[in-house]
């Protein structure tokens, strides 16, 4: 069939969809009642967090002094004294692609070594994040969380002609589907409790049963139409066969797990205008998602790569991004400062609670992991080299908190992703450009 | 014969140096016609061998262009490198400065003939280029699809809040089919807003009683009337057309807008509140004047720092109470309704001395205790039920169909109306057979039909109404890949009529085919070029057309869905607030609208007298006598300062920094958008900061970006980018007028392009566009294409848009003569397999 001819066409490598907003069932119920009965008492699940933070770091008040278990917390880790055996600072690893900001926040969970090209090319490697999604999805109804407190774009360049993708997300389904960052807490209530319109189990259930009939119905008509069309051209048709299935895989989770107590939360309207109410709602979400273990992977963005938020609240009105490009004038990166240390409270508020959140034999915090920090070190040279990486949380026992690792052999940041993979019992051999694994516990004797 | 012999006839580098040198020293003075002393006209292979094939040869390769590799006399035959050429000719960008170039008449001449010879060629036989086979609705056409589909209101509903977003950075539009994927997310939002939509249609109850919150932005100035739907006399507040899904009885709640330490503004004195429904007013309340107690210290926006704080009686006021109780519950019936909430206008005059703004926060800060309360959020909630008076009577589901609850969109979806039972299958398979031929938009097969009964019946043997199995199946339609995609099966090198109807609705009302259209295609009649004509005509004139080529086509070419993003330093720009913002975007929609709806030449878009302005506009733009808020069409009496999009505030803004004007973003944007020669990025790794180290004295702009002129990588293209945005260096970060600039000096608004033409400010910068009369209706055809088509132009596009424009110049490039030369031509009806 002449048609066939396409496949001397340039196939543009799918751009998909970022930026989900929906509206959600309204609940007029009231109260944050978080008890999670009907849960037995066994081992509790161990939970992995990414919290990053963008445009860099002002190193010079970063780092900290000292190694080992006697180091001294710098002017920006200060906030977290409060979790000091709990935090792992480590330095000397390097970013696996430095490229402007594309780099930062595209290789920053898939350790790839390269990104696209152009705008429209769109690739890296499957993340880290999503790697643990995919062996949670038996265990848990939603599979992963991406949370961000920006909106994002979906196409156009926006660093060094590189598409926005890559500044936006953290998250890579494959290596070329990058993850929509939520941003908006309507719809993460959403991604968490359906639209039924209610918590409620019965009209949850209903409403289970009308999607499954709905999709199967649609599926039978893609099969239809992928059948009609070349073999070059069946790309979207599979995409919407396979987001069919993800969503029949989601609801076939809701159902076993139809016993689960589900607190009773109002649902929020929408974003809230204020960075900290924003941050506050989110911040109330991912621990009721975990919490309810509802999901046990989030990956949260405080602001995109290359954020221009300014930070009037705390006497930085300056846009952040801009502001980042500070070359190396003292003052400008005590300026500058400011935003990172902000930003490590805020942090700080976060693990306040959860360390006071009951969990287990222990607090939330107790069974978390958490990695804390940037895809670029020295913000005004975009500097890949000695990133700025925290691993926070009791890690389920994994992790031995209270010391600074310096590692001296450079290693890339993606044999700290496989590293982790391992303390989360999900063992892989290699994430992006990884060439092996971080000596975590062995280092500096402790 | 191909490939002279280029190393023969290459002047020695000593010669090429020295004409260079001199060359260069006349750049600089603006001389442009130096070309080695040859003023008669070369053959194009002279013109190549001399100036270009020095560097673009098999040996040397310089940027991929082998020139001597390809015949010129033969261009069609390689066309993809020749229209590269014909770029950079038409840019004036190649050969780069420094080198010997011809003169003017040279370029015109050698890009006019492999122009003119390519595109004989093309006509002889045209290559449409490819068209995706799965081309995904976006969400504004998503959300069209079902207000045409179920004839909701568009002011009362926005689906388009309720998907996944499908937002760009400038150049490329968000129908482009290949960035079109449907993700998880997608399919959840679908499944999600299908029921939303669909009951809301229908008219069924929401299962619980919903909130709905509508937001003012906190940098909207609340001074004045706020919208044409509010009363006169009145200020401040918020219209809010909503879409009452039943009948019953409502909640409207009010907050204040509180300022930066969370006070509520302009609690100081007593001020009306107004809540109206469909312009009747159902309450007025009396806020402010109600604090007890002493007050916070001097500093009304207090630190929150001990000492300073108030009374707890005057502080919970002035946190809580002042807006407590501001909401009037009523019945309301179903459909869309106008909710309006605003203060009564007095005009208020401060005695005694004027306070200092305070400066260096959030500019909320600055409203003091006696400034003019504003509103915050108004949510609607409901339906809540009230069973005693309800009872038995009109909410019942089988009475649904009665007067109270009849809207527009039951009307529509509703054709007939079952009286027996054994009447629902025929009444049924009539309602979803006429929305599915609408929807899928191709005639209905029977499995289409039956697949949508199934929903039917099994709805209603669930135990449901007649309406709700109907909603469960247009629930089913709307998630059916025949309504969420737009197929273009394999098949013959032309589309189908079906398909271009489709590709016709959607270019031009981002939606969905009508009736009349649908029928002409099922018929086969549309191809037809007199039926083609008639049809494109029609649609231009329905109001439709309008507003999607304005808010989805212009929103995004010029960058105005950007503007309510658009952050400037409030330090430097006290006049900067959201409400100027909003009156630019609305500025530049309503011009573009009237250039549409008046079927003006595009040319207008740069040259108009006219523009439209509200009272906030007309004191930014310097326009005298504007009062009010209501925007109107004005003459510009100072044309040499406004007049034309170059000259609005929308675009001003959205290329600048918070705190200075970036003739960088300008030039760029120019030269992608309106001059049509799009210019790649900066390398990476370019330290882009201008700003000045604390303590130095101020530059000016020009001064700080001299690196791109001394360093020749950046010359290369800052030579192209850089005159054309320091044109527009009278124009301050909010688009005011200025003749001094950042540091202190008089505006310096001269440059020259990088074919030699001095430009000086906004007059010269008109007039260089207006100089070529295509150049700007090009650009404009080729975003008008590239929307059109749902994809980027490639190299085999070219010729189709160089016809349209010399087609529609003799109609003087009106819209019209661009959007019937694009849907006549080849690339729009046809496809290459």
């Amino acid at each position: 069939m002449s048609f066939l001819t396409t496949k001397s066409l340039p196939r543009r490598t799918v751009l998909r969809g970022l930026g989900a907003t929906l509206a959600l069932p309204f609940l007029d119920a009231m109260l944050p009642a978080f008890s999670v009965r009907g849960r037995a008492a066994a081992k509790p699940a161990h939970r992995f967090q990414t919290f990053y933070v963008p445009n860099g770091m002002a190193m010079e008040h970063w780092l900290p002094k000292g190694e080992g278990t006697a180091f001294e917390l710098s002017p920006i880790l200060e906030p977290l004294a409060p979790y000091r055996n709990q935090m792992l600072v480590l330095s000397g690893l390097k970013a696996n692609w430095n490229y402007i900001h594309a780099g930062a926040s595209g290789s920053f969970l898939t350790g790839t070594a390269r990104g696209g090209r152009n705008e429209t090319e769109i690739v890296a490697d499957v993340s880290m994040d999503q790697l643990l999604a995919r062996h949670f999805a038996t265990e848990t109804q939603v599979a992963s969380l991406e949370l961000s407190m920006d909106a994002p774009a979906n196409a156009g360049a926006c660093t060094g002609n590189l598409s926005c993708v890559y500044t936006h997300t953290l998250s890579w389904r494959s290596p070329t589907q990058p993850l929509p960052m939520e941003w908006n807490p309507r719809v993460v209530f959403e991604r968490l409790f359906g639209d039924s319109g209610s918590t409620d189990r019965n009209a949850r259930e209903a409403r289970l049963r009308q999607h499954k009939s709905i999709l199967d119905s649609v599926s039978a008509k893609l099969a239809g139409l992928k059948s009609d069309l070349g073999p070059d051209d069946r790309v979207k048709v599979d995409e919407y066969a396979e987001a069919i299935r993800d969503v029949e895989r989601r609801i076939q989770k809701a159902e076993q797990q139809a016993d689960l107590e589900l607190p009773t939360v109002e649902q929020p309207q929408g974003a809230p205008p204020v960075f900290e109410d924003h941050l506050d709602l989110m911040f109330d979400l991912q621990l009721l998602a975990f919490q309810s273990d509802l999901t046990r992977v989030i990956s949260f963005m405080i602001s995109k790569e290359q954020s221009a938020r300014p930070y009037p609240q705390i006497g930085v009105p300056e846009a952040h991004h801009p502001l980042s490009h500070h070359n190396d004038i003292p003052e400008l990166i005590a300026h500058m400062s400011k935003i990172n240390r902000y930003h490590t409270e805020l942090f700080s508020k976060y693990l306040a609670r959860l360390r006071a959140t009951p969990d287990g034999d222990g607090s939330l915090l107790d069974h978390t992991t958490i990695l804390y920090g940037s895809g670029i070190s020295n913000s005004t040279r975009h500097s890949g080299d000695n990133l700025p990486i925290l691993v926070m949380g009791g890690g389920a026992g994994t992790l031995k908190g209270g010391r600074h690792l310096a590692f001296t052999d450079k290693p890339t940041m993606a044999n700290l992703l496989v590293t982790l993979m391992d303390k989360m019992a999900v063992p892989v051999e290699r994430i992006g450009g990884s060439t092996g694994k971080l000596p975590l516990d062995t280092l500096s004797g402790v | 014969m191909p490939v002279a012999g280029h190393g023969a006839r290459r002047p020695s580098w000593r010669a090429q140096a020295a004409r260079a040198t001199i060359f260069a020293l006349l750049i600089g003075g603006g001389v442009a016609s130096l070309s080695g002393g040859q003023t008669s006209p070369a053959s194009p292979q002279a013109v190549l061998d001399q100036y270009c094939i020095t560097c673009h040869n098999q040996k040397l390769r310089t940027a991929g262009m082998m020139l001597d590799a390809v015949d010129v006399t033969r261009p069609a035959a390689n066309a993809e490198v020749w229209e590269r050429v014909i770029a950079k000719l038409r840019a004036g960008s190649m050969p780069p400065p420094g080198r010997p170039r011809p003169d003017a008449a040279t370029y015109h001449a050698v890009a006019g003939w492999l122009e003119t010879e390519i595109d004989r060629a093309w006509i002889a036989n045209p290559n449409p280029g490819r068209i995706s086979a799965v081309h995904r609705l976006n969400r504004t056409e998503y959300g069209n699809a079902v207000r045409d589909l179920f004839a909701l209101d568009p002011l009362s509903f926005d689906v388009k809040s309720l998907l996944p977003g499908d937002e760009t950075a400038d150049g490329s539009f968000d129908n482009f089919a290949d960035a079109l994927s449907i993700s998880t997310a997608h399919l959840e939002r679908y499944l999600s807003v299908a029921r939303q939509v669909t009951r809301l249609a229908i008219g069924l109850p929401p299962s619980s009683p919903r909130v709905e919150t509508f937001e003012i932005p906190l940098h909207v100035v609340q001074d004045e009337r706020q919208s044409e739907d509010l009363p006169f006399g009145s200020r401040g507040g918020l219209a809010i057309h909503h879409d009452f899904p039943v009948e019953g009885e409502y909640l409207i709640k009010v907050r204040l807008q509180r300022q930066y330490q969370d006070y509520i503004k302009g609690m100081g004195w007593p001020q009306q509140l107004d809540v109206r429904l469909d312009g009747k007013l159902l309450k007025r309340f009396t806020v402010g004047g109600g604090a007890h107690g002493r007050p916070a210290a001097s500093s009304y926006a207090g630190d929150g720092e001990p000492g300073f704080a108030g009374d707890d009686s005057w502080e919970k006021y002035m946190q809580i109470g002042g807006d407590a109780g501001l909401e009037v519950r009523v019945p309301v019936g179903a459909g869309p309704h106008l909710v309006g909430v605003s203060f009564v206008r007095e005009l208020w005059a401060p005695e005694g001395l004027p306070q200092p703004l305070q400066r260096g926060r959030v500019i909320t800060d600055d409203q003091v205790y006696m400034g003019y309360a504003s509103v915050g959020s108004v949510q609607i909630g409901g339906p809540y039920r009230d069973d005693a008076r309800l009872k038995g009577s009109r909410y019942t589901e089988g009475a649904r169909h009665n007067d109270a609850n009849n809207t527009p969109s039951r009307r529509a979806i509703f054709v007939c109306r079952p009286k027996l039972a054994a009447d629902e299958t025929a009444c049924a398979s009539k309602i979803l057979s006429r929305l599915a031929r609408l929807a899928y938009r191709r005639p209905v097969t029977n499995g289409d039909v039956q697949t949508l009964l199934e929903f039917f019946t099994s709805r209603r043997n669930d135990g449901g109404s007649f309406d709700t199995a109907i909603q469960f199946a247009l629930e089913r339609m709307l998630v059916d890949p025949d309504f969420l995609l737009r197929v273009h099966r394999p098949g013959a090198d032309h589309l189908t009529d079906l398909e271009v109807a489709s590709r016709l609705s959607f270019f031009l009302w981002s939606s969905i085919p009508d009736d009349d259209l649908l029928s002409l295609a099922e018929r086969g009649q549309l191809t037809k070029p007199a039926v083609l004509d008639e049809q494109v005509r029609r649609m231009l004139a329905d109001p439709r057309a309008t507003d999607a080529l304005v808010t989805d086509f212009a929103a995004q070419w010029l960058n105005l869905r950007r503007v309510s993003e658009v952050v400037v330093d409030p330090e430097r720009y006290p006049n900067y607030d959201l409400s100027l913002m909003q009156a630019f975007q609305r500025e530049t929609e309503l011009f573009v609208g009237s250039t549409i709806r008046e079927d003006r030449s595009v040319v207008d878009l740069l040259n108009a007298d006219y523009t439209f302005v509200n009272e906030r506009l007309a004191r930014q733009y310097g326009i005298p006598g504007i009062y009010g808020s209501r925007f109107r069409r004005v003459s510009l009496p100072n044309h040499d300062q406004r007049g034309g999009l170059l000259a609005q505030g929308a675009l001003l803004a959205t290329t600048s920094y918070p705190d200075r004007t970036s003739p960088v973003l300008r030039g760029k944007w120019l030269l992608n958008n309106i001059f049509g020669l799009p210019i790649p990025p900066p390398p990476p790794g370019v330290d882009m900061n201008l700003n000045v180290r604390p303590g130095a004295p101020p530059t000016s702009i020009r001064e700080r970006l001299a690196e791109h002129r001394k360093n020749p990588s950046c010359n290369s293209c800052h030579s192209a980018i850089d005159p054309l945005g320091f044109a527009l260096e009278n124009f301050d970060v909010i688009g005011g007028w200025r003749s001094i600039d950042e540091s202190g000096k008089p505006v310096d608004a001269r440059g020259t392009t990088t074919s030699g033409v001095e430009i000086n400010g906004l007059t010269g910068l008109r007039a260089l566009l207006l100089g070529r009369p295509d150049q700007f209706p090009r650009t404009v055809t080729e975003k008008l294409l590239a929307y059109a088509l749902g994809r980027p132009l490639e190299y085999t596009d070219r010729p189709a848009v160089r016809k349209i424009v010399r087609d529609a110049a003799a109609h003087e490039y009106r819209w019209s003569s661009l959007i019937l030369g694009i849907v006549e031509s080849p690339t729009f009806l046809g496809r290459r397999n």
